[in-house]
């Protein structure tokens, strides 16, 4: 089979994701993978399990893209974006059957910052380190090691073996109207101090307009977080979710392309559960944090 | 000799959110507790590598990943304990790979060279003369692909990070800072000293062995004028 999708239209910092790139770290990688994990693994259930591996990870400002080729089944899902099949409205997500010639255009809607397109077929992307996501601060992997841009043109590939799907955990985002977060102690929880840390419940955060593959900052209307005693501390492993203070006091939620050490203080961790949701907050939302046990973010993996 | 007492262990076991655990070999950063950390790393990787997703060493510690849905956090917690309580430290020896690296010190490849000696007291030629003298353990990988951290340099060569962060420092630059040397591989932004330039790069992804220089490994610099 052939085929291809030229890019007519793409949001600043999209990129191609599959599961993760685990095997990174050995390298000194982050393992990258989608930054909702949930609307990604929506694409492959739309598809019945099958599906190329990869997908287009796009981010607020959505994509547009022409098809050529045989008829070919494609997923959209992830947050709430407005979609188009040649001019034709559609609903979000989506399962749709591409052929020939058609022009899809997905524009921001409602609510999120990352949506997914999948296709039936397998792109024609060159496997790095295991996988072919992209590390966009490391230039590794996906298209070119870069970001997707205008112009781009992605070909469908085949007799490629794919790696199951498995984006690793099945945690479930719930339902969630107040924005409200679960987080466990960070590494230097301890080190900060019972204080900072009950700062941290104090009140909500906003997310401000600095959000990237690579963390999410806060914005912190208290003032809370003096780290100025804590800044010889010896560089440590980082894992998403963790929520790290700079050296002016500015809380960082660490993501997908997260450094894998840092020296910045971690005060808390997201739980996995509830990471995903995290990832599809716009700037000038509120987010507030409640602190949970190890027990029950293990619980919410699989209950939500 | 047994590296842990009884009492001490589960001090060292830290949960890192919910999908990893992190095991401490100290707070400070020494080359014992940098050497222990990568053997005990490279354990983990051997007898229970079947239970985790994966396993890397730091500066002074080592973070195993799992998944909660098919490894119980208690009983691989069980597991890294019993690991633990058997672990003899690192006892590779004197023997490690060296690899020599080619540098060129200060002016336009290394712009803070000077500053560095000021804060040192000493003149260029002998701070690189210091610098140079010995081989490096790589400690650890990390922040960003390839960059290598680089030490333990002695107490007459520490200097703190700068003030302000340098933005687009090229690869191949040598960092210096915190009783540390670090060689970048990719562009970055960075609050250490830059003192030198290397053709050196430790990060090529389209390899099969991506990285030239692993943990516990030895680099040692040689002194060049050109490269």
């Amino acid at each position: 089979m052939s085929g291809s999708i030229k890019i007519e239209r793409i949001s600043p910092n999209s990129t191609l994701q599959d599961a993760g790139r685990p095997e990174g770290l050995l390298f000194g990688l982050s393992a990258s993978g989608p930054m909702d994990r949930t609307a990604f693994r929506e694409t492959v259930k739309a598809l019945d399990g099958q599906g190329s591996q990869s997908a287009i990870e796009f981010s607020m400002l959505g994509v547009e893209f022409v098809y050529s080729g045989p008829p070919m089944e494609c997923a959209v899902a992830g947050g709430e974006f407005h979609l188009k099949q040649n001019q034709v409205e559609k609903n979000w997500p989506a399962l749709l059957l591409l052929t020939d010639g058609d022009r899809i255009s997905i524009t921001t809607g409602k609510a999120g910052n990352y949506g997914y397109v999948r296709f039936a077929q397998s792109l024609d992307i060159p496997v790095i380190m295991g996988s072919k996501s992209t590390n966009l601060a490391a230039g590794v992997g996906g298209f070119e090691g870069r970001a997707l841009k205008q112009g781009d043109e992605i070909y469908f590939g085949d007799g490629i073996v794919l790696r199951q799907v498995d984006v690793n955990a099945k945690s479930k985002t719930r339902a969630n109207a107040d924005n409200i977060i679960r987080v466990l102690p960070g590494l230097h929880a301890d080190l900060l101090g019972p204080k900072m840390w009950t700062r941290l419940f104090e009140a909500p955060f906003k997310i401000s307009n600095s959000i990237d593959r690579m963390g999410f900052r806060l914005v912190d209307p208290l003032s809370r977080f003096d780290i100025s005693k804590h800044k010889n501390i010896v560089s440590d492993a980082v894992v998403p979710g963790d929520i790290q203070i700079l050296g002016d006091g500015t809380p960082v939620v660490l993501m997908r392309d997260h450094q894998p050490i840092g020296g910045y203080p971690r005060i808390a961790t997201i739980i996995d559960a509830d990471l995903d949701f995290v990832a599809q907050l716009r700037p000038n939302q509120e987010i507030h944090f409640i602190s949970t046990t190890l027990e029950k973010a293990h619980k919410a993996m699989v209950n939500g | 000799m047994r590296q842990f007492q009884e009492n001490e262990v589960i001090s060292r076991l830290i949960p890192l959110g919910d999908r990893a655990i992190l095991v401490r070999f100290g707070s400070e950063l020494t080359l014992r507790s940098n050497h222990n950390a990568q053997a005990f790393a490279e354990i983990c990787r051997t007898r229970i590598g079947s239970q985790i997703l994966g396993c890397s060493s730091n500066l002074v510690s080592v973070i195993l990943h799992y998944d909660p849905l098919k490894t119980r956090f208690a009983d691989l917690k069980n597991q890294i304990m019993l690991l633990m309580s058997t672990f003899d430290g690192d006892d590779k020896g004197p023997d490690k790979i060296l690899h020599a690296v080619n540098v060129i010190y200060g002016g336009a490849q290394g712009p803070c060279l000077g500053e560095v000696c000021e804060i040192l007291g000493m003149d260029e030629d002998q701070f690189i003369r210091l610098h140079a003298k010995a081989p490096l353990h790589a400690l650890a990988l990390g922040f960003s692909p390839g960059f290598l951290y680089l030490g333990l340099h002695d107490e007459n060569l520490r200097v703190p990070r700068r003030e302000h962060v340098q933005e687009n420092v090229p690869a191949g630059s040598i960092l210096f800072a915190a009783g540390q040397t670090a060689i970048t591989s990719r562009p970055i932004r960075t609050g250490w000293h830059v003192i030198g330039q290397t053709d050196f790069r430790n990060f090529d992804p389209l390899s099969l062995t991506p990285i030239k220089v692993n943990p516990g490994e030895l680099v040692k610099f040689e002194v060049v004028q050109s490269l």
